[in-house]
């Protein structure tokens, strides 16, 4: 199977080709690549699934989740999920390992967390960095709200999208260098929905079975139809925070202070080393051109959103102006 | 007079450190082993900046009491404490550089 991803060629080899339908579900669910037909280049980033045997790792487990964990090896990294594994060598551009049959039949919130870390590895050694932000724009102008699980970043995401703004991701993009500057590409569509964002926001809750518990990976696409984008340039960094107060308010912050919230946010994922020199730059290079602020929101996020779109819209039209003066 | 060869002692930056220099004048440094991050004020800034030329401390100091209204003492006790907790944070590592010669 041949995709697009990230404008990066994208190879997905399955043996025994009987499991192609499974993976090819998963990813395109997951991270909305576009089938190609007949590639016109090597590609950038490949998976094999072979079905082969789980091999002995020697490494530093680097990460431990419920679900997922990560071995550090010399070549790179090692991904397991279930009695599922993949190991990836980020400078080769490629990850190899096997699918168990309950993973292939799990709900895509538990088949997630392995292929996006294998992506954001692969995809670090082709110069797109992953950062744990939701991403909109309005007019042009692009914002990412860049914070932990629980800081609001789908909530903010899909009051702005019922505002009229467009948006990329509600959970994590990609950064890479464009011809104009630092570039925000999506990385899959699906909204992170908690059962209170169900409450919220229950355009997006059609259609899901009921009860559910936990976090549900939905397609906004039919919700906010016509919103979707597939990059924008960042101009503002927002780091948002719930407060117990009426309304959401901005407060600036300098440069450093947006590095180091960038940097935190960017650190924390899994990356190889010798990328990280390269993404540190790209994280500087974003926190020299867009502005930082804190975003302290409150409930307007939901009586009032209308409010804080324009409150964010003024200030992406003054940062805005500046960037067209200079 | 006498001649004499004089060790001088020589921040190195850690291989694993990355830095990235702000407009605001300030550096923002990642450890790459750690994955740990640091800010520098303007002034850990201009040390900083020396010790990737490899300065010498002595001359630290010297250019921090050139740059700035403050005492040869204030200055040399500034980028003492400063270097001991970039090396505590295992930012940086001590040599001994080439001598200089000293006339005595």
């Amino acid at each position: 199977m041949h995709y697009s991803l990230c404008d990066l060629p994208f190879r997905v080899v399955c043996l025994p080709a009987s499991r192609e339908a499974a993976v090819a579900r998963i990813l395109e669910n997951l991270f909305s690549p576009t089938r190609v037909r007949r590639p016109d280049s090597c590609p950038g980033i490949e998976i094999v699934i072979d079905g082969s045997t789980e091999p002995p790792v020697s490494g530093e487990l680097v990460f431990d989740a419920p679900g997922l964990s990560a071995i550090r090896t010399k070549r790179g990294y090692y991904l397991r999920s279930r009695e599922s594994f993949l190991a990836i060598d980020p400078c080769a551009g490629r990850a190899e390992g096997s699918l168990s049959d309950d993973f292939l039949i799990s709900p895509l919130e538990e088949q997630r967390g392995l292929f996006l870390f294998a992506l954001l590895l692969l995809l670090s050694g082709r110069g797109l960095y992953g950062l744990h932000a939701a991403s909109i724009s309005s007019d042009g102008c692009g914002f990412l709200l860049v914070g932990d699980s629980g800081s609001g970043k789908t909530t903010l995401t899909c009051a702005l999208s019922r505002c009229g703004w467009q948006y990329l991701s509600d959970d994590s993009v990609l950064l890479t260098r464009g011809a104009s500057g630092i570039e925000a590409l999506a990385l899959g569509t699906p909204f992170h929905c908690s059962p209170a964002a169900f409450r919220h926001f229950p355009e997006l809750a059609i259609g899901m079975p009921a009860p559910f518990s936990g976090k549900r990976l939905v397609d906004p696409g039919p919700v906010y139809s016509g919103q979707f984008r597939s990059r924008c340039r960042p101009q503002v960094l927002l780091f948002p925070e719930i407060i117990d107060e009426p309304y959401s308010r901005l407060i600036p912050l300098d440069c450093t202070a947006t590095l180091l919230r960038l940097v935190g946010a960017g650190a924390g994922l899994l990356n190889s080393r010798e990328f990280m020199a390269a993404q540190m730059a790209v994280l500087g290079d974003l926190a020299k051109t867009a502005r930082g602020f804190l975003l302290l929101h409150g409930a307007d996020v939901h009586r009032d959103p209308h409010r804080l779109s324009a409150l964010l819209q003024k200030e992406g039209d003054r940062i805005d102006a500046i960037h067209r003066a200079a | 007079m006498q001649s004499t060869a004089q060790p001088e002692r020589v921040a190195k930056l850690d291989p694993g450190v990355v830095s990235s220099t702000l407009p605001n004048g300030e550096i923002v440094l990642l450890h790459l082993d750690t994955r740990k991050y640091y800010s520098l004020n303007r002034t850990g800034a201009i040390v900083w900046k020396l010790i990737e030329c490899s300065t010498p401390l002595v001359d630290i100091s010297q250019a921090l009491f050139d740059q700035f209204d403050v005492t040869p003492e204030s200055a040399g006790e500034t980028v003492r404490d400063l270097m001991q907790e970039l090396k505590t944070h295992k930012l940086i590592t001590f040599t001994e550089s080439e001598s200089r010669t000293q006339n005595s």
